[in-house]
């Protein structure tokens, strides 16, 4: 399985077969489950071109609620006051099969979670002001593997003393999700973290494109959610529950 | 003959076109109100705040024409406001009901328990808010039905909004008989909350023995779902612990009575 290009033919992603079928009245797309049940299918006039490429984690059981990426690290990252560090940690992604047509317009025909990661959400704060995520436990030390996207993160220690990061909250509305055409290497924009108290630290997201072989996937969450929007204004996610 | 001695009375027919006049006027003046009071409130106050305010921008301008429009054709305005004041006491005290709701229905557009669209339990009732006009809510029950609640009663009701939160915390008590493996059963139990994917890992789920009476083992299962798949979730476990805790040979506790029969 590699990101890219679905011409005619059967493909098996993530458990599904994904079948791509070319006749003089179109394109017929169709996804069958593990036991060959069809699951969708749909008709694309000839002139559109499939992909397969990888997706912001919003499909699946809660699709529609989530709103951000709740990233729970197994071993902590611990930084010195004044002090920065990189970490290379791993998120989970969706595959989407997209209908590009001219003008680099583009339908996303489906999407689906890769069934091999444990499907599981998690509620960052309380009930009431709080945010859905997806949740993934991170374990620092296991590469990447499929339905996994490699996202760089820089934690910043603007506070006085030492500090334990534990949990690190990407919002949707600022995720970027880049590929490498022919194969399944995904990555997500990279991430800023700036601990700014005991409790309190801001996310920000590097909009620039990974690199120049990368290619950058449709966005699923177009701009901020409302919830997050409400809670923590636009252009930075503010972690006020703990990290 | 008749129509022309009653204008006589009353000023002429000159009066009478300026008070038509004043009536238009205000009509006009009180559409125009309320509307530029609609653009410019609804881009900062929620629809059931400015709906009602519009209104009585509308009413009240409309109620100031009428009275200098009677005023134009010669009738004393002081007369007719006090006879309006002693109809309006009149009124009140065959309304109360009705004022009351106004009265609680301009409470809650302040308190604002809920908003269209939510799903809230009043008192007994449970759905959907629809409206929330000046006298009553109304909600649209699950399953189809209309109800419309005075808001006197919405007012002195316990309110539950049940869309006020991203989550909500489902519980189920399972009472199980005295000879079961508790710890085993908690580990199924476990197993199922972890393999559902909605239900959420932080806040953890919780399972503990709540009970232990005569008739049986109770074990408590407290888990946080999405509040919008509360109910999905909720039938989906309760269907899986019950066929897994089957599968595993755990018995429920079956209702028992002992009774003891004395021999002389």
């Amino acid at each position: 399985m590699v990101f890219g290009p679905l011409s005619d033919g059967d493909y098996m992603v993530s458990g599904n077969r994904l079948r791509v079928t070319r006749s003089p009245e179109g394109l017929t797309y169709s996804r069958f489950n593990d036991k060959d049940s069809l699951i969708l299918s749909a008709k694309l006039s000839e002139s559109l071109t499939l992909s397969l490429v990888p997706l912001e984690p919003v499909s699946g059981p809660a699709s529609g609620i989530v709103e951000c990426i709740y990233l729970k690290l197994s071993t902590p990252v611990v930084v010195d006051s004044n002090d920065r560090i990189v970490v290379e940690v791993t998120a989970p992604i969706d595959y989407g099969v997209v209908a590009y047509g001219g003008g680099g317009s583009y339908n996303i025909v489906d999407s689906f979670p890769e069934s091999s990661i444990p499907y599981k959400l998690a509620l960052y704060g309380p009930p009431t002001q709080g945010v859905l995520c997806r949740f993934y436990r991170v374990d620092l030390e296991k590469p990447q593997g499929p339905g996994l996207a490699r996202v760089s993160v820089r934690v910043v220690n603007e506070m006085g003393g030492v500090a334990s990061v534990s949990n690190i909250v990407i919002p949707l509305g600022g995720v970027k999700v880049f590929y490498k055409p022919g194969t399944w290497i995904t990555v997500l924009n990279s991430i800023s973290m700036v601990l700014e108290s005991r409790s309190v630290a801001s996310i920000y997201s590097d909009p620039e494109p990974v690199s120049a072989d990368f290619e950058e996937s449709p966005d699923v969450v177009k701009g901020d959610t409302r919830s997050i929007d409400y809670v923590f204004g636009r252009r930075e996610f503010k972690m006020i529950w703990g990290y | 003959m008749v129509l022309e001695e009653l204008l006589g009375y009353i000023g002429g027919y000159r009066y009478v076109l300026e008070a038509v006049a004043i009536l238009l006027g205000s009509l006009l003046i009180a559409i125009l109100a309320s509307r530029y009071f609609r653009s410019r409130a609804l881009a900062r106050l929620s629809v059931e705040i400015v709906n009602p305010v519009s209104r009585l921008i509308f009413i009240s301008i409309l109620f100031i024409g009428f009275v200098l429009a009677l005023n134009r054709v010669g009738l004393d305005i002081g007369s007719i406001l006090v006879a309006g004041g002693l109809l309006a006491i009149a009124v009140g005290f065959a309304a109360q009901t009705t004022v009351s709701s106004l009265l609680s229905g301009t409470l809650l557009y302040i308190d604002r328990p809920f908003k269209v669209g939510e799903a809230v339990s009043i008192g007994a009732n449970m759905g959907v808010v629809e409206d929330i006009s000046v006298f009553s809510t109304r909600l649209r029950a699950f399953d189809g039905r209309l109800i419309r609640i005075p808001n006197e009663d919405v007012f002195k009701s316990t309110i539950v909004n049940l869309s006020a939160t991203k989550a909500r915390r489902l519980e189920y008590q399972i009472p199980l008989q005295h000879d079961v493996d508790l710890k085993k059963t908690v580990e199924v139990v476990k197993r199922v909350l972890d393999g559902h994917p909605l239900v959420l890992a932080e806040p953890q789920p919780m399972i503990f023995v709540a009970q232990a009476t005569v008739e049986a083992v109770t074990l408590n299962i407290w888990a946080w779902v999405p509040q919008q798949r509360f109910f999905q979730v909720w039938t989906e476990l309760l269907a899986s612990i019950r066929d897994e805790l089957a599968k595993e040979g755990i018995q429920l506790a079956l209702p028992q009575r002992v009774i003891r029969v004395r021999t002389e």
